[in-house]
């Protein structure tokens, strides 16, 4: 599920075809915005109802995260992000619910959104941690793509699917 | 005295150290590029907790309860979260191109056009200046209240010895100033975090005591209204992604493959040290509910606390708090330099100062930013709002968006002209957006963070030109 069309090294199963570049491209130009928006549109609702402050905190954490998947996407860096959500989903209702209970809210918080994930999230991102190419290692349009260096007209080309 | 006349012969070392290293502009912005995982996450820690986290953090639990600790819950993901969505790209690019400053990497992700750069580096020395004064402030409160000497005086000499090695040395020197300070606060925090909690009875007296005489502090929100506490965990955690004194350690690693290990140091240097917020934050309060500690104001809390477990407890306390400050005053400088030195005047088509250079705008920045902090108490309130907020207000947008997004890239020199408008404004309406919502806190709701609300406007701005572009074109 590569989103973008950098054209680095992918999370493809061996087999797959590779999709063209403007379909992968033209996936994350489409759906970027839409996330973008209803991070900021959740964030001020929240303010007024905080439940969806709540959900804003989950889409945006759990969508800042996904930008790995511009450069690199693999199954377990795929499912190492689902798991972020859920982490943050759990955490955060278990707080709404307890959030009157004075000694459980307090261990519920300090428990499941301090203590357990600090472990757990960094062995997940070196566990998903690969070494980048060259090419691709800078992300979409950064690296000659946005330098105006010798391979600019290249790597610019290798990115600029959904311009169009 | 004693402690800090030793902190500047220490200090004077490092520099002297530092200075035979620091020949090249990739030595003195980016310590050489030859540091390691721990070095870089231990020292980006220190950089990035300063004085607040020893006095600030603790006293704020008085006042907020459990509801404050929302500040510090995201410290789990914010190594992972960094290195995944900025880390990697700035590594790679970095390398890639030899850039040695975040504008001059914005710069670059926007076709090397100027204003995106210009931008972010006259954020970067608002940010930097603004936050130096109130660490100059912080220095000398600490020497008030922890150290028994004048403020004045304790504030000169902290920022004195910070800014020896930071202008003689630049980041090579300061990297490992940072990186012995930062073990320094971690060791401090849970021996301070242990004793207080130890003093109030331990952990559970601790919570009884609280539960009987202040219930509302605990809870999963304290006294805090669930939308501020949610607000507080979301700027602390993506707002990791555009605090420049972090991104900067990234330009620091000697290789890609580092930043496997980077996120485990990162979180537990993090983790270690913010154990003083929470320790002294329950500690302390459980010891004002049971009496044992009087306080005039939340800041007071740390100290009475550390008063009440005795001298060494008030000396370690005045070394962590000097430690934090002086590594977040470091970094900052640094920055501030390099963003006058090199990336304003390369924006403006002139060629970029050298070390000569940098090292007297360090100076220059590190006086006019004491003297703020120290004679003009009205400049540090307004000038603390262009902290944390103000930086990822600004950067958060075009760090991540505006980095990734596939549309913002492109080989269409007037899209490029566009998408480099685009990132300008977008940082400008960011920072612009939080300082005037930072004016008017006071009649926010909660929850309406301006940091987050200056963030949430640049990325309006940038999806805004995006989507237009796409018009323009269909149109032709």
């Amino acid at each position: 599920m590569r989103l973008s069309g950098d054209g680095g090294a992918g999370g493809r199963g061996v087999g797959d075809p590779p999709p063209p570049e403007r379909v992968r491209g033209s996936a994350a130009n489409r759906w970027v915005p839409w996330v973008a928006v209803a991070a900021v549109v959740l964030f001020f609702a929240g303010v007024l109802w905080p439940p969806l402050l709540g959900l804003a905190v989950v889409i945006t954490c759990t969508a800042v995260s996904s930008l790995v998947l511009f450069r690199r996407s693999k199954p377990t860096l795929v499912r190492a992000c689902v798991a972020i959500a859920l982490w943050l989903a759990v955490g955060l209702s278990g707080a709404w619910w307890l959030q009157f209970a004075p000694a459980g809210g307090l261990v519920s918080i300090v428990l499941a959104l301090f203590l357990l994930p600090l472990p757990l999230i960094p062995w997940l991102y070196a566990r998903t941690f690969e070494e980048p190419d060259a090419d691709a290692a800078g992300g979409v349009g950064s690296s000659a793509a946005a330098s105006g260096g010798p391979a600019a007209d290249d790597a610019r080309h290798a990115t600029r699917v959904g311009d169009e | 005295m004693t402690l800090l006349a030793a902190l500047l012969i220490l200090a004077a070392a490092i520099a002297w150290w530092g200075l035979r290293r620091a020949r090249t502009a990739t030595d003195y912005f980016a310590a050489g590029r030859r540091a390691g995982a721990w070095l870089v996450g231990v020292a980006g820690t220190a950089a990035a907790l300063s004085a607040f986290t020893f006095i600030g953090g603790p006293g704020l639990f008085v006042v907020a309860g459990v509801g404050s600790l929302w500040i510090v819950l995201s410290a789990p993901l914010t190594g992972a979260l960094q290195c995944w969505a900025v880390g990697e790209p700035v590594v790679a690019l970095a390398r890639r191109r030899n850039a040695v400053t975040i504008p001059e990497l914005i710069g670059m992700r926007f076709g090397g056009a100027p204003a995106p750069r210009a931008a972010a580096a006259a954020v970067i020395v608002i940010g930097c200046v603004a936050s130096l004064a109130v660490q100059a402030r912080a220095a000398a409160v600490l020497g008030e209240d922890f150290l028994q000497i004048p403020g004045v005086t304790a504030a000169a000499l902290a920022m004195l010895a910070t800014t020896l090695y930071t202008a003689l040395g630049g980041m090579r020197a300061g990297l490992l100033a940072d990186a012995l300070q930062g073990a320094v606060m971690a060791v401090v925090a849970v021996v301070l975090a242990v004793a207080a909690i130890a003093a109030a009875g331990g952990p559970g007296a601790v919570v009884a005591t609280l539960q009987r005489s202040r219930p509302e502090l605990l809870g999963a929100f304290g006294a805090t209204p669930p939308a501020q506490a949610c607000a507080w965990f979301l700027l602390f955690c993506v707002g990791t992604c555009a605090q420049p004194h972090y991104l900067q350690k990234f330009l620091f690693l000697r290789s890609t493959s580092e930043l496997r290990r980077l996120p485990a140091v990162l979180t537990l240097a993090l983790a270690l040290t913010l154990t003083v917020w929470i320790g002294v934050g329950l500690g302390g309060a459980a010891l004002v509910a049971q009496g044992a500690v009087a306080i005039g104001q939340p800041d007071d809390l740390t100290p009475r606390t550390m008063e009440f477990i005795g001298p060494w407890a008030v000396l370690l306390a005045g070394v962590g708090v000097l430690a934090a400050l002086m590594s977040t005053a470091a970094s900052f400088l640094n920055l501030a330099a390099a963003a006058l030195t090199r990336d304003l005047p390369e924006a403006a088509g002139r060629a970029p100062g050298g070390l000569g250079s940098a090292r007297l705008a360090t100076v220059v920045v590190a006086v006019a930013a004491t003297a703020l902090g120290v004679f003009s108490e009205r400049s540090v309130a307004l000038l603390g709002i262009a902290g944390w907020g103000f930086f990822t207000a600004a950067l958060l947008p075009v760090m991540t968006l505006g980095w990734h997004w596939p549309r913002l890239t492109t080989r269409d020199d007037v899209a490029a002209r566009a998408n480099a408008r685009a990132a300008t404004a977008a940082i400008l309406a960011g920072a612009g957006m939080a300082l005037a919502l930072e004016l008017l806190r006071p009649m926010l709701p909660p929850g309406l963070e301006p940091g987050l609300a200056g963030a949430a406007m640049g990325v309006l701005v940038l999806v805004g030109v995006g989507s237009r572009k796409t018009r323009v074109r269909r149109l032709t």
